[in-house]
């Protein structure tokens, strides 16, 4: 299964590409895991620091989910790791490649615990079979 | 003085004597429970760095303090507390031979206990507000002590990674290891957790630690960790870790 990082290269450099963070956008790249049930794919997003649900953009079509929020105030690192300058995030981004087709009409969000929990059903029609 | 095994080596610095320490692990596992609680633990305690672990099987790194190279695994001491605690991912194959050394130098120490502090990543963890700190242990003495602290014991399952090897390399060398393992996040940083283990902890080993500060700190802690837990759930799926969600045969 592949998810890409939406987040841009910061210099191009090969070992920057690799970077959870993009200071010039001010953007994280959030942990996040993904579940896959027969029915429905579960991804599920840790985004610290975000406060109220109304500050969380999904949006989906039927292969992926692109997740943006806004942290509740901006955070700033006065020396960001060993690359030494001031830094300031203020939100995070990332889009998601969905492991199977999925009905975004019948998708459901939650947040909780700074956790956004998605819950995304397969496209897939399933039949049952009776066995005689 | 040096004490080494396999091409690993522990350099003490300043270690002082003490008579039958406790030794926490604090090593890179589910929700980095272990790391964020004995983080905790040496701040608010006010440990000192007494000694690190070094080896080629470590990724070539340096972490800076205050302008100060230091080994990302460190030993911190406060007086019969000992506390062993790594600041960056750790590969399968250095898991082994670090194992062995932690347990053998603990047996030289005369530890009267090696606690192993992780995480059990459980996938409802969103809606728990607070999580259950399974235990479990080396000895049935201390299984009993577990069960009448009031802390449920992990009565069967598999456990995979760092604590694994450690558990077994304790049996083999007689050594006491206590294992106090949260529901967790699966693959984010869970001080919730870490909290809850750190509470249990105080049972066995009284200690003057509050876990408020690091709750308060928790979105704080979340954020910075990210890229710490991403590089531990890549090595954590290389060293086979979701076989903790199968089902042991035996008694069946």
């Amino acid at each position: 299964m592949s998810v890409p990082r939406k987040l841009p290269t910061n210099s191009g450099s090969e070992w920057l590409a690799g970077a959870m963070w993009d200071h010039v956008e001010g953007c994280l790249e959030p942990l996040s895991e993904i579940q896959e049930t027969e029915l429905e794919i579960i991804l599920r997003v840790d985004i610290p620091c975000v406060k109220r649900k109304e500050d969380i953009s999904v949006k989906l079509t039927e292969d992926s989910a692109t997740i943006e929020a806004e942290m509740e105030k901006v955070v700033q690192y006065e020396k960001w790791g060993t690359f030494q300058r001031q830094a300031r995030f203020f939100r995070y981004s990332k889009t998601f490649l969905l492991p199977s087709k999925i009905d975004p009409e019948f998708s459901k969000a939650r947040f909780k615990n700074k956790v956004l929990e998605l819950r995304l059903p397969k496209k897939e029609r399933r039949f049952t079979v009776n066995v005689d | 003085m040096t004490f080494s095994i396999d091409g690993m080596s522990i350099y003490e610095t300043g270690l002082m004597e003490s008579q039958n320490p406790v030794i926490l692990c604090g090593l890179p596992d589910i929700g980095l429970v272990g790391i964020i609680a004995v983080s905790h633990i040496i701040k608010e305690t006010g440990m000192e760095e007494v000694g690190y672990i070094d080896s080629d099987l470590f990724p070539p790194v340096v972490v800076f303090h205050h302008g100060e190279p230091k080994y990302p695994i460190r030993i911190f001491q406060k007086g019969n507390l000992i506390a062993l605690f790594t600041e960056t991912a750790l590969s399968p194959e250095s898991l082994s031979p670090l194992s062995k050394l932690i347990v053998k130098w603990a047996k030289g120490k005369g530890a009267s206990l090696l606690v192993s502090i992780g995480g059990i990543g459980v996938p409802n963890r969103i809606d728990l507000e607070s999580p259950k700190v399974y235990g479990a242990a080396t000895s049935l003495p201390m299984r009993e002590s577990i069960k009448d602290l009031g802390i449920p014991l992990m009565e069967e399952g598999f456990l995979v990674g760092p604590y694994a090897l450690i558990s077994k390399e304790s049996k083999v060398e007689s050594v006491l290891n206590l294992l106090l393992l949260a529901e967790s996040f699966p693959q984010y940083p869970d001080p919730g957790a870490a909290a809850n283990v750190i509470l249990e902890l105080k049972k066995f080993a009284p200690m003057d630690v509050g876990v408020k500060s690091l709750t308060e700190r928790s979105e704080e802690i979340r954020m910075n960790a990210r890229e710490l837990m991403r590089k531990t759930t890549e090595n954590m799926q290389k060293m086979g870790k979701s076989q903790e969600y199968e089902l042991p045969m035996m008694y069946l």
